[in-house]
């Protein structure tokens, strides 16, 4: 039998000795008051665990002294067994009502007194350990709470380096704990327009927001390296694939702001269908996912096919996660597409859409706490002239980047069965800030030349083949073909570059172990559609201030000045 | 929500019901129910019974696939109500799964 | 008069201090009734209904089971405030009382 420490109130000297006889018989501890007043001092000096409270006593009866001995108690569960004649038992309500917990009659019966007392220290006990409990779980809280915070702020330093803040952009990101699965990117292209990306991770909270950081990190560091939308793809879902566990992924939506050709390339992963509403507000292409969620996919399946729209100047497209289709009102209906596209067609105006889009799911949300996260961007077509400021900050940070090198890079056959040179190059290239603002371009170039020198003077392809549809899938056979069986051949890309200030020339070679052509005629054969023809060749010449055709034809030589508009 | 499995076709195949919302409550039972079969070379999930999907059933789904081979398993989803279907497709899962 | 069993079982439980018990039970009843006829003299209802309220108590737990009994119908008659009939009661009480006292000396 456990010791505890019992205090008895009773004005009745008789009651009180026998009482705390039986009392003191279990083993336990007893303090004894003789009225109200003395009770509830004895209690506040000795702080027993269960109390014997006689209900009649002169000046501070039981029921008040009760009162005051629970308000002192506090938090701490501290029974009150009311000491009671039989005949007083009507009233009993009335005295349980006051905060006492049980009632002994007269005559005590020690063993009654006893199944109390332990089934009392029991229920003590249980209560002692929820209290506890729940201090516990109160202070790792508050602690996960403060490192949620701080998290959040590095988070969002590193989502928010972009520029969500342009003038062609409106968005909202509604947070619902700490972290939402939902992030927003936009970042400039150093050779103008805009790489947006919308994601939407599986799940909420620290773990959603976990795939995130690296995600934005990519998309910022290769946006401003000049690297592709597709490349960037590419990267994230490898890297997303490699960090998150099976069955977590995040849907995403892409956008290649292109305002140089009035076009917007699309890449839809997941996400429910998205609008691009024409400047005239009556026209709406459907922007429909046709991929699978960023981080499912090993990199040798990931689709990075874009969809192509034409973009004019004040064109407009809304892109959203599934939180605004799946919000919620009071009685569990969800806002659903068809009400979003209704809202899209019904607005007075496409300024207006967007805050049209915010009121209505407000609206029909009404009071009631939403259990997804919404996430809306408007983004407009728009002349981008901010790059201008893009370049005079470019140009500044010239003396950091190399400036006069070369460098020589001799592919076998064993390598170019497998290897991808071109991402490396542009790499490259990229480490030049001078040359960002055309990286794009550049790209283009290096592709170019790779893909002629690899196609057709390593593996000796017809690209007059790729004119019609069905010799569009017959070259892509051969090409497979002769990759799989090649065993001789080489490519070799030498790069070299001459910086000035604020100006600077870099020279391609490309030079492969193929036959060659007769290039003195090139011009006429172009129109014939030979093999080192198709629409490469002038596109190449747009871009570089000058093309030649070196050896037997198997050397291409390009050269390009920067600032573009610079050089012959 | 429930989860029922079933062998069928001479024990090689597991069939997997998912009636109600299938979300994340559905998680352990789902996970149950085809890790502790063996044996088995062919999937299907019967989603005839379902109300609901959400990211977390997509993700079970995948998990599912991951166990059962990945590029090498044979999984049929079927029975899909047009929300459902709508969800399925909505994430491409037909690229990875076979949806009846 | 006296619960023979239920005494015993006290006395097992008070050991040494059943006969310090008993004397107690009679010295703080002794006083009860002169305390009771004062507030009674007073018309002080509420007086004589703790005081019989209190010996009712003291009766029960002292195995006086008739008298404690006796003590509740004279408790009532003080909550009424029935001057009237009270002075008969609580001499009726005391005569029951004086039998109880009785026994319980014999027995220390």
């Amino acid at each position: 039998m456990a010791a505890y420490k019992v205090l008895i109130a009773d004005d009745n000297s008789v009651d009180r000795k026998v009482l705390s006889r039986v009392v003191r018989n279990q083993g336990n501890e007893v303090i004894e008051a003789t009225n109200g007043f003395e009770a509830v001092d004895a209690f506040r000096e000795h702080r027993p665990e269960i109390v014997l409270m006689d209900v009649m006593m002169p000046g501070l009866n039981g029921k008040e002294a009760t009162r005051q001995i629970k308000k002192i108690a506090d938090e701490d569960f501290i029974p009150v067994i009311f000491l009671t004649s039989l005949s007083d038992a009507q009233s009993l309500a009335d005295c349980l009502d006051s905060g006492g917990d049980d009632f002994l009659t007269k005559p005590y019966n020690h063993v009654v007194l006893q199944a109390k007392i332990d089934s009392f220290h029991r229920m003590s006990d249980m209560h002692r350990t929820l209290l506890h409990q729940r201090d516990e779980i109160a202070r790792v809280n508050r602690h996960m709470l403060q490192e949620q915070r701080v998290a959040k702020a590095v988070y969002d330093n590193v989502a928010h380096a972009g520029c969500l803040r342009a003038p062609n952009i409106r968005y909202e990101l509604s947070p619902l704990a700490v972290f939402n699965g939902d992030v927003l990117l936009a970042a400039r292209k150093p050779g103008g327009g805009m790489h947006v990306l919308l994601g939407d991770f599986t799940g909420h909270g620290l773990p959603a927001a976990i795939g995130a950081m690296p995600m934005a990190d990519i998309f910022y560091g290769m946006t401003a390296k000049g690297f592709g939308i597709r490349e960037v793809l590419r990267e994230v879902n490898q890297k997303l694939k490699s960090i998150l566990p099976v069955g977590f992924f995040c849907c995403a939506a892409a956008v290649d702001l292109a305002p140089d050709r009035q076009a917007a390339s699309v890449w839809m992963g997941g996400v429910p269908d998205c609008y691009l509403l024409r400047a005239n507000g009556q026209i709406i292409e459907t922007l429909s996912s046709r991929h699978l969620p960023l981080g499912v996919m090993s990199a040798d399946k990931f689709n990075d096919q874009m969809t192509e729209f034409s973009m004019a100047r004040g064109d407009r497209m809304f892109l959203w996660s599934d939180g605004i289709i799946e919000a919620r009102n009071s009685t569990g209906d969800m806002f659903g597409q068809d009400k979003l596209l209704n809202v899209v067609r019904n607005a007075a105006s496409p300024e207006d859409v967007f805050s049209d889009i915010q009121r209505a799911v407000d609206a029909f949300v009404g009071g009631s706490v939403q259990d997804d996260d919404t996430t809306l961007i408007e983004v407009v077509m728009d002349d981008f002239d901010n790059t201008e400021e893009l370049e005079q900050k470019t140009l500044a940070g010239i003396s950091q980047g190399p400036r006069d090198w070369s460098m020589d890079y001799r592919l076998e056959a064993s390598t170019l069965k497998a290897f991808n040179p071109v991402p490396l190059m542009n790499h490259i290239m990229m480490e030049v800030p001078g040359l960002r603002a055309i990286g794009g371009q550049l790209y283009t170039v290096v592709a170019e030349l790779f893909s002629n020198a690899f196609e057709h003077g390593v593996l000796e392809l017809d690209s007059s083949l790729k004119q019609s549809p069905d010799g569009f899938m017959e070259y892509y056979q051969q090409r497979e073909a002769r990759v799989a069986n090649l065993s001789d051949g080489f490519v070799r890309i030498r790069m070299s570059h001459k910086g000035g200030e604020g100006s600077g020339v870099l020279t391609l070679t490309v030079e492969d172990s193929g036959n060659g052509f007769d290039y003195s005629h090139r011009e006429q054969q172009q129109h014939q559609g030979n093999n080192y023809s198709g629409r490469g060749i002038p596109l190449l010449e747009n871009i570089c201030d000058s093309v030649r055709y070196l050896g037997n034809g198997n050397t291409v030589e390009a050269v390009i000045h920067w600032p573009l508009d610079q050089g012959s | 929500m429930s989860v029922r499995a079933s062998l069928g076709s001479n024990g090689q195949e597991l069939i997997i019901q998912v009636d109600g919302r299938f979300d994340f409550s559905a998680h352990q039972e789902f996970r149950d129910a085809y890790e502790k079969a063996s044996e088995v070379r062919k999937y299907v999930v019967d989603l005839g019974g379902a109300t609901y999907l959400d990211s977390s059933a997509l993700g079970m789904l995948l998990l599912l696939r991951d166990h059962a081979g990945g590029d090498h398993s044979e999984i049929a989803i079927t029975n899909c109500n047009e929300d459902v279907r709508k969800i399925l497709a909505i994430s491409n899962f037909e690229q990875l799964f076979t949806i009846q | 008069m006296l619960d023979r069993d239920s005494l015993d079982v006290l006395k097992e439980i008070m050991e040494e201090e059943f006969v310090p018990l008993i004397e107690l039970f009679v010295r703080d009843s002794d006083l009860r009734f002169p305390a009771m006829r004062r507030s009674l003299a007073e018309g002080d209802s509420e007086a004589v209904r703790h005081t019989v309220h209190s010996l009712k108590g003291a009766s029960s737990n002292i195995c006086a089971t008739q008298l404690a009994g006796e003590a509740r119908a004279v408790e009532l008659l003080a909550i009424d405030a029935d001057l009237e009939s009270l002075p008969e009661a609580i001499d009726a009480l005391e005569a029951s009382y004086r039998a109880v006292r009785e026994e319980l000396l014999t027995l220390i």
